[in-house]
């Protein structure tokens, strides 16, 4: 049986960008952990740990491997959270199935801006996997299966959790919407 | 489950708002990273050519110990074996243990060298079944010849 090869630097290097910014969505926007997650993925690359079998796009194998090397980290070092971060919630490893707490408050948001904003508010109120799967199909324009691949779950599982978020941000917009057509 | 109707308003806003959330995040070079998982990779090969040589400098007497203590146990149990303790011999086996006192193999019996005793001549048929034909014979016991 012939092995496929492992994906060359140069492949790797045009899915940095968009590997990084997943790793952020891994890492609960905290910068510094996306950082040591995409060496330890490299690493994982190059030592023959982590290898390409060609049953997937290089892109959701990436990702996937960033986002298991983000859970395998985030195992490591979720006891070397302070209370205090972990109070805060705005460090919680979003993998681990916490999301924040953070509510936005949509009624204020007016014009392009404020959906913005109310859209923003509204994905920090997502659990974990429905950020990422809103991540994934929006942002990285993966199709659902390949969500499902990168995130390890069920086809059935991923269309739940992204039908879920869809609704939150839909309810999220309601009052951006009202505001905007009073106007 | 129930299917949503496709709202591309609410599509085209989350896809905008993540990428404005996006635009604001610094990006760190490839090169830096992938450099950096390099020599990571050359500091784990190079520890794990040198943890056989360290383990071994630091096992080493762990393995010694073992090794007298199966020494020690080995020996034990082969004398055990070979010689088991008299009180088991003795209560299982007394008549082992009273052969052992004997000697297996007692010195055999004096060759009969000498001639017979007067009393074994004063039997009759011995006296005369040994006469030869002849008027004299000879009188093995007192070696004299009788007429």
């Amino acid at each position: 049986m012939t092995q496929t090869p492992q994906p060359s630097r140069q492949a790797l290097a045009a899915l940095h960008d968009s590997a990084f910014r997943w790793a952020l969505v891994c890492c609960g926007q905290r910068e510094d952990w996306a950082r040591e997650v995409m060496q330890m993925a490299y690493l994982e690359i190059l030592t023959g740990r982590a290898r390409f079998d060609g049953r997937s796009t290089l892109k959701t194998w990436l990702f996937a491997v960033v986002r298991n090397t983000a859970r395998r980290h985030a195992a490591r070092d979720r006891r070397l959270l302070t209370l205090k971060e972990r109070l805060a919630g705005g460090a919680a490893w979003h993998v681990n199935g916490e999301a924040t707490e953070e509510n936005g408050d949509a009624a204020e948001a007016i014009g392009r801006e404020q959906t913005r904003r109310a859209i923003a508010a509204a994905l920090r109120t997502l659990s974990a996997r429905q950020r990422q799967i809103v991540e994934l199909v929006y942002y990285h324009e993966l199709s659902l299966a390949e969500a499902a691949a990168v995130m390890n779950v069920g086809l059935g599982s991923a269309r739940r959790h992204f039908h879920r978020a869809k609704r939150t941000l839909a309810a999220a917009l309601v009052p951006v919407r009202e505001v905007l057509n009073d106007d | 489950m129930t299917t949503e109707p496709h709202d591309p308003a609410l599509d085209g806003a989350v896809r905008d708002a993540l990428r404005a959330q996006h635009a604001r995040q610094r990006v760190p070079a490839f090169d830096e990273l992938w450099s950096a998982a390099q020599a990571r990779q050359r500091e784990e090969s190079g520890a794990g050519a040198a943890r056989p040589a360290a383990a071994r400098v630091r096992h080493w007497p762990a393995l010694a110990t073992a090794a007298a203590v199966a020494l020690v146990v080995g020996v034990t149990l082969i004398r055990s074996v070979e010689r088991p303790p008299e009180h088991v011999a003795e209560e299982a086996h007394p008549a082992t243990a009273a052969a052992v006192e004997q000697e297996p193999f007692p010195p055999p019996e004096p060759v009969m060298w000498y001639a017979p005793t007067d009393a074994l001549l004063q039997i009759p048929a011995l006296r005369y079944s040994a006469q030869p034909a002849s008027l004299t014979y000879y009188d093995p016991i007192h070696l004299e010849v009788r007429e």
